[in-house]
Parts: structure tokens; sequence; C-alpha cells
């Protein structure tokens, strides 16, 4: 069953645990669905979310990729996976590999997404991306307890991604004000020193 | 002949997509694809005018490279430009003190990182 992640309500300070994870889980779910699209609007792609199931959209993808992240206060991966034709369309070399392409968009997901976690204090370590290329990729069966999974579609192609993440025990996700370790660009900016 | 720069990313495709635009802009351009094979480039080619580098990559990070790079009397005037999604302020700071000239995000504009490289080889 699809669950198109919900748009974050990250101000409330959490009196427990389970309300910790649960404006984790909706901060995090936000961020990731605000960094896909501005990811892919940067290269000339406007998504929508796609409500179709997993598997469906699954059944039309032949890359994925997917990096681990951790920090004290949570840690899980990514897993991006984007049909071929929007892979194509988006492509910034026109003779590169579609696979190390789908690598480096994995990669440039994270990078935007730990930016965004920087302003809640949380600093991630990215792990580096695996690609895997096949066909009729599934999910399993029983889905864990911290995989979240949303789609979008685009004129050119649909992307899926699919993350498990985990808070750590007394840790919370709220926004600071002004964080200690903040991106101090944005995407696309640059500093010389 | 152009200026040599060498660019330092572990994607191919980012590699192929700085090589397009800095060979447009009319330099030379080598590769390396991890820090490690970054440092013996620039070991082996002394007309270097530039270095165009990613940060997260196997074997040897960017910051690592730069770091290694900072320690070579001979090199350390190199001039580095880092272009990576970190935007981590610790991390910009950090390559800024081991000697790093400038810190682009991706995806990068092709005209902008032409003309920063210009500039940092004193070519604009």
């Amino acid at each position: 069953m699809p669950n198109p992640m919900d748009k974050p309500t990250a101000s409330a300070t959490p009196a427990g645990d389970s309300d910790a994870l649960r404006v984790a889980t909706s901060v995090f779910d936000g961020l990731v669905l605000d960094v896909t699209r501005a990811l892919f609007e940067s290269y000339g792609v406007k998504l929508d979310l796609d409500g179709s199931p997993a598997e469906t959209i699954l059944r039309s993808v032949k890359l994925i990729s997917t990096i681990g992240f951790s920090s004290e206060a949570l840690g899980g991966s990514l897993l991006l996976a984007v049909t071929d034709d929007l892979l194509q369309k988006t492509l910034p070399a026109p003779d590169a590999s579609l696979a190390d392409w789908c690598g480096e968009l994995a990669n440039q997901l994270l990078g935007r997404l730990k930016n965004q976690l920087l302003k809640y204090s949380v600093v991630v370590n990215l792990a580096l991306p695996v690609v895997v290329s096949g066909g009729e990729f599934k999910l399993p069966g029983r889905r864990r307890p911290h995989a979240r999974h949303v789609g979008f579609v685009s004129e050119a192609g649909r992307v899926f991604i699919h993350t498990e993440m985990e808070l750590s025990k007394n840790a919370q996700l709220v926004r600071q004000p002004e964080a200690a370790g903040a991106a101090s660009m944005d995407e696309g900016e640059f500093v010389l020193f | 002949m152009g200026k040599k720069v060498l660019v330092i990313d572990d994607s191919a495709t980012v590699r192929q997509q700085v090589r397009t635009a800095l060979a447009l802009g009319g330099f030379d351009v080598l590769e390396a694809s991890d820090g490690a094979e970054g440092v013996e480039r620039i070991k082996q080619h002394g007309d270097l005018t530039a270095v165009v580098c990613d940060v997260n990559m196997p074997r040897m990070n960017g910051l690592e490279l730069l770091e290694t790079v900072a320690k070579d009397p001979t090199r350390s005037k190199l001039p580095i430009l880092m272009l990576t999604t970190e935007g981590q302020a610790e991390m910009v700071q950090r390559a800024k003190a081991a000697g790093a000239k400038g810190w682009m995000l991706k995806p990068f504009k092709a005209e902008l990182l032409v003309m920063t490289v210009k500039k940092l080889t004193g070519s604009a």
C-alpha cells in the first residue's frame, strides 16, 4: 500500500519516545519529498506524487541506487529508483552511463537531505552509493516498521523513493533557529576563499 | 594548448560534465576517479594549473586530498575548487583551512564553473 509522505510539522517538542519518533518521521518524510522535488526540478523535471502501488512503479524500473546514512541522532538508508526515460531526460552529459547517473542522483539527493537536516542540528555521514541494475524489483512482502516509500510521476518518467530511518533513543528532530552546523550555501551556489 | 585542469570525482557522469564545460572554456582536462588517484595525477603533472575535486569519494575523500596536497611544498599553492553536494559549514571551513580556494555545490552551472576556474588560473 502506498504511503505518500505527509508535510512536516516540526515545531512541537515531543513528549516521549513515540512522540519523538512520530514527529521525526513526519519531518524526515517531508524533507525527502521536498529535496526530491527540488533535485529533479533543478534538472528541469516537475514531479507530482504518484499514488500507484510500489510494485507498479518498480515494474518499470531497471536501475536502483541506495545509500546509507548515520549520525548520533538517526540512521538509515535511502533507495532511489528512476525509470530509464527520466534518467535519460536528466542526464547532464550526453554519452554518460545511466547507472552511474542513477548513483550520482542518489548522492545529490542525500546531499540535499543532509543539508536540510543540518537545520535540525543533525549531522549525518553519507555512505557511497551502490547501484543495482535488473528487472522485477520488489520490496519485501513484510515491511519493516521504519520503512516508508513514496512515488512520483512526471512527463518524463517515474521516481520511487524507499527510506528506512531509525531515531536513536532520546533523540528528537526539532528545527533549530540557528543550527550550529547548518549549511552555509544552497545548491548551485559557490564561495571563493 | 589550454591550461591543464584535473577533475576528480567518483561519478563518470560528473567528470564528463565538468570535462565538457572546461574543454569548451579552453582548458585541457585530466581525470581521476578518487582522491588517491587524484594525488597521483597531481604528482605526475607538474603543469597542472587547477583542480576541481569532489568530497565524498572512495579510497581518499576530497578533504583528505586537500590535506595531503597541502603537505607537499611543491604543490601546496595549486588552486583546488571543491565541487560537492556537501554544504556543511564545518566541512567548508576545514577545506578553507587546508588551502582550498573555493567551494561549489552541485548541481553546478557550466558557465559559472568555467568562470570560477578561469579566475583561479588567472585566465579571467
